[in-house]
């Protein structure tokens, strides 16, 4: 439908996603991004790219899923007066050699497609992983599975010459699908405010499980506390949150003088390596629409 | 006088909450100065601003706009030329929801001064970019349909200008 946007000012697109037939949409986790993007002729360059995100998922076709964007007045100030064409896109992601199971050391990866010329397809199956590694599962070209250690196969110029899909640890006969992983920092026997923590392993940043002594970390009073590991094995706490690029291990309370609660934390220890060609990614377009780009000066009377 | 006697003064806005947001003949906008929830709905309660920036908008030879209305510009490039050179029922069509919606009295403070999403058949209640909406904010929301085309696979993609071929 077509739009009026007027520059300088701060408009939300709320917009209801139909199907060629007219029908609602609704939305799930898969639809990762929202972009709208304005141009001024259907076919030529982006002059202005934003995101969006999903508003609604929608529970019914009557009430169906909904994409917002927000368009701040910063965006549109050097737009020039006109007319242009607008769509949006919804970014969503494929199932493609996903993992569907697994058993001690073996793994089960779903239905999936190579583009090798054509495509081909690849019915799903079982593979065996190696014990006490990091595992590095790939699929060549000719569509077969291949599972190296230290990294990803690669040519002599250094670049990867198979799909990647996982990297996959592997203890003690079984997939470590969690961090930390069984009794891998398990909580010790707390003193006042000093958290007491035993032994773990961490991936370092060359891919390999190190191993981690026992310790203890003195923690703040009367606050959250977040007890996290970086890949060098350095366990530090903080009352912020979380810090990206970290494992976090524990979300811990304490009074003034003593450690009250404490939460083991469990995150994916399963690492995704998929591009967005072997995962089956897709980009679902809207039809493009007239926006109008108009400017209305504001004009500030005296008392 | 008050403050707001100017908006107050317009009591056809009643009419226009009467009517339902289809009928929407132009945007209002306001600031929201606080949110909060009472039983299955997202209230908000807004000030519009000083006067002095806000003016009724009244666009000559259509008779359903004058109804309180509020724009934060006072040119007459959109009361005059843009809107005159659009078809006016194309322009309000898809002005059809926005977040402001308004009781006649905008007492701050008063129960009347609170606007009621739902009224609006906007869902602020749920999850997403609505819910971010920040205090002190001013935001115009359009609310639109958009049919979507066949799914392309990113591998398919052939037009890099048309949708990013870079891999992330």
């Amino acid at each position: 439908m077509d739009i009026q946007l007027v520059v300088g000012e701060t408009v939300i697109l709320l917009i209801t996603p139909l199907d060629t037939r007219g029908q609602g949409w609704l939305l799930t986790d898969d639809i990762y991004r929202v972009i709208l993007t304005i141009r001024e002729t259907k076919e030529s360059a982006v002059i202005l790219t934003l995101d969006g995100v999903v508003e609604a998922k929608g529970q019914t076709v009557d009430n169906s899923g909904k994409l917002a964007v927000l368009v701040h007045s910063e965006d549109t100030k050097d737009l020039p007066v006109g007319e242009y064409f607008y769509d949006v896109v919804m970014v969503k992601k494929g199932h493609w050699f996903d993992i569907e199971d697994y058993d001690g050391l073996y793994l089960e990866i779903g239905y999936g497609k190579i583009k090798a010329g054509a495509w081909k397809e690849i019915e799903r199956g079982w593979i065996e992983l190696t014990d006490d590694t990091v595992n590095f599962v790939q699929i060549t070209k000719t569509g077969e599975y291949k599972i190296t250690t230290g990294d990803y196969e690669k040519d002599g110029e250094g670049n990867y010459i198979n799909d990647n899909l996982y990297r996959i640890i592997t203890v003690e006969g079984s997939v470590a699908d969690v961090y930390p992983y069984s009794d891998w920092f398990k909580a010790g026997t707390h003193s006042g405010l000093d958290f007491y923590y035993e032994a773990g392993k961490v991936l370092d940043s060359s891919n390999v499980l190190q191993d981690v002594s026992a310790g203890h970390i003195t923690l703040k009073p009367s606050r959250t506390n977040y007890i996290e590991i970086d890949s060098a094995g350095v366990i530090t706490s903080n009352i912020t949150r979380f810090s990206s690029g970290r494992y976090p291990l524990y979300e811990v309370e304490t009074s003034e003088d003593s450690i009250t609660t404490v939460a083991k934390q469990e995150n994916n220890f399963v690492f995704d390596d998929r591009a967005k060609s072997i995962r089956g990614d897709s980009y679902i377009p809207s039809v493009k629409a007239n926006v109008s780009v108009i400017w209305t000066p504001t004009k500030v009377e005296e008392d | 006088m008050s403050e707001y006697s100017d908006f107050e003064n317009k009591r056809e806005i009643t009419g226009w909450l009467k009517d339902g947001i289809t009928s929407l003949p132009a945007r209002m906008v306001g600031t929201i100065f606080r949110k909060f929830k009472e039983g299955q709905f997202t209230l908000f309660n807004i000030t519009v601003k000083n006067k002095k920036r806000w003016f009724v908008s009244r666009v000559k030879g259509l008779s359903d706009v004058s109804r309180g209305f509020i724009r934060p510009a006072t040119s007459s490039v959109m009361t005059g030329q843009v809107i005159r050179h659009n078809k006016l029922t194309e322009l309000f069509n898809v002005i059809y929801g926005r977040v402001f919606q308004a009781c006649g009295n905008m007492n701050i403070g008063s129960d009347d001064g609170r606007f009621y999403v739902a009224d609006t058949d906007i869902e602020l209640s749920t999850e997403g970019l609505m819910e971010d909406l920040y205090v002190g904010e001013e935001v115009v929301v359009y609310k639109i349909p958009a049919q979507f085309e066949k799914e392309t696979l990113w591998e398919d993609i052939t037009n890099d200008q048309l949708y990013d071929r870079s891999d992330g």
